[in-house]
């Protein structure tokens, strides 16, 4: 339920999100918020941490302290504390989630691997689900693809069908990590077409990307982090033809330059 | 000739307790495995330990010892003394829980982890997750395992002859004992061993054929 005090509040928040692994910070006191519909897209130098970050936000990723509190459920009030099962299950209902890799499951069809959480995590009868499933498939284009296997499909087309899959619980927001860089240019136009459409639909997005273009046409904002901080963040014309901190500027000319 | 066939006859009497052995040794394996592997995979360090003391103990000390301690020892210290079958199923079926969660362990280490965390940002549960995402692929590795594994069970099962069980290997024993004809006798009992491994063996490599090629078979829509 929508009330007047979900909207006035941000609709996503990290405060002060930290992951040490070993010792070693990989994401360092990182706090975002995110507005309902939103569109963020986080740049920055491999290993900076914008992986670990993202997993935070559905819990794949454990904090190590820091909160996040998304469309007011907070798996964790304070650190260090195990999630109820209950709370986590009520999260990830609202966070979609598309990896890099896609991690389509590789022994059912793209309508089976689209229905199953719909049956198994939310509950639908199977004829529901599979209505929604073909819905799905045919907005990311690939209504024919339905009784494929993942790997009779192109690498642009499991990942929509892996952004189909993502879709299927009716998140609030779905995360991206790196949606198109395991794909050839050409066939990440597809997905980038997709999630494009997704944003203008109203959808609320944070997408780790390398996808400049993308980043300053489609997104609201970017956020730039290195060694697991947030170094600046923006308007993503801004940011991106104007950087500010040195940083962000070396970091730019160096993904430009390529 | 004739002796080699005469032989086979009466060998094949055991035929029916090496197969009982191995099936039901097996068969209790496959379920024991279940749960020391779910204590393996656990987030309590003490199940863990549990599970890994569990494979390693049984794995470390070879079949006989376990047989003659839970067939002779046991009844010593005042338990019931048990049937020389239900001892051989007992320990073989203990043992073979320690080899199959290994199999299993194998299996699971097959299955890249990026479906677990699918499945987790799914919100699967973990039910969920193993029936429907985990095992299903863990299979594709752990079934050919598996029978290999029950081939060579199959064989080793016959160290149960030393306790009384009338199987092959017992009757083969008997026979050369009674008549003095080794040769014969042991390549009867090799024969039939030999007819009872190869189609599991044979069926192994068509099963791992299957498996691995089946997502590359075009299923058509
Ligand atoms: N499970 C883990 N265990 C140990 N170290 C890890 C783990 N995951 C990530 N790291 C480390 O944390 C740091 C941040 O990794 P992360 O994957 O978040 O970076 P990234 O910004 O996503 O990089 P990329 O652009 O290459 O994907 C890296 O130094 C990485 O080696
Ligand atoms: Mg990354």
């Amino acid at each position: 339920m929508e009330t007047a005090a979900n909207r006035a509040r941000p609709f996503l928040e990290a405060d002060k999100v930290s992951v040490a692994f070993h010792g070693k910070a990989a994401v360092d006191e990182i706090s975002l918020t995110v507005t309902a519909g939103e569109v963020v897209s986080i740049i920055g130098p491999s290993g900076s941490g914008k992986s670990t970050f993202l997993r935070c936000i559905n819990h794949l990723q454990v904090p190590t302290s820091g909160t996040i509190s998304v469309d007011g459920v907070s798996v964790v009030d304070r650190p260090g504390q195990h999630p109820k099962a209950k709370d986590l299950a009520r999260l990830r209902r609202k966070v979609g989630m598309v990896f890099q890799s896609f991690n389509l499951f590789p022994h059912l069809t793209a309508l089976e691997n689209v229905t199953l959480a719909q049956v198994h995590a939310m509950g639908r009868n199977k004829s529901d689900a599979e209505e929604r499933g073909r819905e799905l498939l045919a907005q990311v284009g690939l209504a024919d693809r339905a009784n494929h296997r993942p790997s009779q499909c192109s690498g642009g087309q499991q990942q929509r069908i892996a952004i189909a899959r993502a879709l299927a619980l009716d998140p609030k927001v779905v995360l991206f990590d790196e949606p198109t860089s395991a794909l050839d240019p050409e066939l990440g136009a597809d997905v980038l077409k997709v999630m494009r459409d997704l944003a203008n639909s109203g959808m609320t997005m944070i997408v780790v990307t390398h996808e400049m273009h993308f980043a300053e046409d489609v997104g609201d904002r970017v956020v730039f982090i290195a060694d697991g901080k947030v170094v600046e963040q923006g308007n993503p014309a801004e940011v991106l033809r104007h950087p500010q901190h040195e940083r962000t500027q070396r970091f730019l000319k160096a993904v430009l330059d390529r | 000739m004739t002796d080699f066939f005469h032989y086979l006859t009466v060998l094949s009497s055991g035929v029916r307790y090496t197969l009982e052995l191995t099936f039901a040794a097996v068969g209790l394996g496959l379920v024991l495995a279940i749960p020391v592997t779910a204590a393996r995979r656990s987030s309590s360090r003490a199940y863990r330990f549990l599970g890994t003391a569990f494979v390693e103990l049984l794995r470390a000390i070879p079949p006989l010892p376990w047989l003659f301690l839970v067939f002779f020892a046991l009844p010593t210290m005042g338990l019931t003394p048990l049937q020389p079958m239900t001892a051989g199923i007992l320990v073989f079926g203990i043992i073979s829980a320690a080899y199959l969660t290994e199999i299993y362990r194998a299996g699971f280490r097959a299955v890249p982890a990026g479906q677990a965390e699918a499945a987790a940002a799914l919100g699967l549960g973990p039910f969920h997750t193993y029936a429907r995402i985990l095992v299903p692929q863990a299979v594709k590795t752990a079934l050919p395992l598996a029978l290999a594994y029950f081939i060579g069970a199959l064989k080793d099962s016959a160290i149960v002859s030393v306790i009384g069980v009338q199987d092959i290997s017992a009757r083969a024993v008997a026979q050369n004992v009674a008549n003095s004809n080794g040769l014969i006798v042991f390549l009867a009992a090799a024969a039939i061993y030999l007819c009872l491994s190869l189609p599991v063996a044979l069926f192994g490599r068509w099963l791992s054929y299957r498996l691995g090629t089946q997502n590359a078979v075009r299923v058509g829509a």
